[in-house]
This record gives C-alpha cells, structure tokens and sequence, in this order.
C-alpha cells in the first residue's frame, strides 16, 4: 500500500479476498457444522422439546 | 589417471542421456497414450470390448446423437465458468501484485490452497448440502425472506455444474493471475497513476495486454479440466448438464469403448486447437520469460 492509496479501498480489498477464501471452504465447513450437530456437540438440541423431533 | 577420464567421460555421455528422459517420459505417458486413443476410436466394437478394424461408427455415434448438442452445450457453460473464475479471481492476483508487500504475497496466495486440504470428491459432495432444496443457501435467503419458495435450479442443473466449476477452479486462475503479474511490474501502476490512465484504461490497455499469455494458461487449464472432469457433473449436474469426461465415462458404462476413445479424441482435439490458437495468438513461450 502506498500513500496515495485510500485505506477503506484497502480494507475492503483485503475482505473481499478473505470473503472469497471463505467462501471456497464454506461448503466443507457447513458439512462438518451439519456432522457436529447431528453426531456431535449439538446432538441433545435436536431431542429438545419444541423442535417437532420428540 | 586414465581411468579417471574413462569414467569422466561416461558420466559426460550419460549426462547428455538425461536430457532425453523427459522426451522418452512424454513419448511413453503422453503420445503414445493419445495415439492409441485415436487408433482405438476406429476400433469395431464388439460385446464387451473391441477388436482392431476400421469403422467411423464411434465418431457417428457422438455427431449425429445428442452427445453432440451436450458436449458444445457443456462448452458454452465452461466458458461461462471461465469468464466468471477470471472475473472474480484475476483482481485478487492484481491486488496481491500491487499492494501486499512483497514479502507477504505468497503466503496470502497459500491461503487460497486452503480448500485445496480437502480431497476434491469430497469438496464437490459437500456442495450438495450447500446448494439443494433445503440447503444452507436457500435456508438462509428464506430466513432473510428474500425468497417464499427455495430455488431448485442451483443444483442437478448447469447452473449448478458452474457453481461447482467455480468454487473447484477459482484458486487457479488466482495462481495463474499471480504469476501472470510477474509481467506487470509495481511501477507500471504508478505511471498510469502519473499519466492519468484511469482503473478501466489501466486495466484493458496496460495489464491485460502485459499478463494476457499467463491469463491465457489460466484460463486454459480451468477449461482443460472443466472439460475432462467427469466428478462435478456427475455429482452437481443433471439432465444433459454434462460434460465430455462425463460422456466418455457414460459411453465406458455402457461397454461402448470406442465411443469413448472418440469422445476423447474430440476432447483432445478440441483443447490442441485451443492450444493451438492460443499459443498463435499470445505466444505462450512468454509465460516462462516476464519482462523487467
């Protein structure tokens, strides 16, 4: 970055690359969400009461 | 000592061998394998495998059924993906070029291998709850109410082969961008910034023309694989959402080997023509020699 370079533009560059990298692992990501919460650490909400699982 | 130099002089021949290991590797893995592809397309098909004659019926087979219609679709749709890798992808290699220091670029270009950690089948798969009826995307624009109904046309459709193409190709046209860049040197921005060249002026006039031939391999090798890889349409794609890996595949499914020879001859064909212009166009020698 140089000084004549408007540093929100930066910013926001440098989020945009993250939000894409994110994004390129979002889908593995979501599936192992979807593997902890049915198996693993959120398993006891799907057997609240309330949730139309019994 | 005589045998010194005897032993000198058969590690100088030797060492003039080794140069030719590269052409004899190509030679036996690349030619010989594409040769046979073509032979074996001319093939008489017989119940189970194939016997050596010639007949033009495979080549029939593919120009003259839907094949045909499914393979110049599927292009069209690669073309799509490619456009929308580029888009997406090349600014990232710009901004990594013109504003991470030096020092830093290539570790922010490892973060973009990050997807790469987790086997491709299994990246593809995970797409599957991402994208159908009641995945995360249609969820999530349904608690936003943006949308009453989820849209199903995300998945088993070409749409949903693009989405794939993208998110399987997108680090490589990052990869390919950056190197590209090599070619525009940091100070090119500051003279178009002196000269008054604005973002687009600078971008068609200056950048492109300067990283077209590493733009160019990119773009190439996202389409060479978009082309052969027969997992996202298999996986994402539908009802004549394919591809011509996958139709070579479909054709070895139903034991018609010369078919699928042919297939990927036309494939084969198809990407040296591409090659072919490409190389004619932006001299892809220059990708090995950026300018300083």
């Amino acid at each position: 970055m140089d000084d004549y370079t408007n540093p929100l533009l930066h910013k926001l560059k440098w989020a945009y690359l993250l939000l894409v990298v994110l994004t390129l692992m979002s889908p593995v990501l979501y599936v192992m969400y979807i593997s902890f919460n049915l198996n693993g650490f959120g398993r006891m909400n799907m057997y609240s009461p309330g949730n139309g699982m019994g | 000592m005589p045998g010194s130099s005897k032993s000198s002089s058969l590690t100088t021949r030797l060492s003039g061998w080794v140069f030719y290991i590269p052409i004899v590797f190509m030679c036996v893995f690349f030619a010989l394998p594409m040769a046979l592809t073509l032979v074996f397309s001319v093939f008489e098909r017989t119940m189970f495998w194939m016997e050596p004659g010639f007949s033009l019926l495979a080549y029939e087979n593919f120009f003259f059924s839907a094949r045909l219609n499914n393979f110049l679709s599927s292009m069209y749709y690669l073309a799509i993906s490619v456009a929308i890798c580029f888009v997406l992808g090349f600014p990232i290699a710009v901004f990594l070029r013109r504003s991470v220091p030096q020092v830093a670029q290539h570790r922010v270009v490892l973060l973009f291998i990050l997807a790469f950690m987790v086997s491709e089948t299994i990246r593809v798969f995970a797409l599957r709850p991402v994208l159908q009826r009641n995945g995360l995307v249609n969820t999530t624009l349904q608690n936003l109410g943006l949308i009453d109904e989820p849209i199903t046309a995300l998945i088993y459709t070409h749409t949903g082969v693009i989405i794939g193409e993208v998110m399987s190709f997108l680090p490589f046209i990052v990869f390919a961008g950056f190197l590209a860049m090599e070619a525009v040197p940091k100070y090119i921005f500051e003279v178009c910034d002196d000269l008054g060249a604005g973002p687009v002026r600078r971008f068609v006039d200056v950048i492109l023309p300067l990283a077209a031939p590493g733009i160019f391999a990119g773009c190439t090798f996202i389409f060479v694989n978009g082309l052969g890889v027969a997992l996202l349409p298999n996986i994402l794609g539908g009802a004549g959402a394919v591809n011509a890996g996958l139709i070579a595949t479909q054709a070895i499914a139903a034991l018609d080997f010369p078919l699928a020879m042919a297939v990927s001859a036309i494939m084969m064909t198809t990407l040296m023509a591409l090659l072919y212009i490409g190389h004619r166009l932006f001299d892809l020698t220059k990708i090995l020699s950026p300018i300083n």
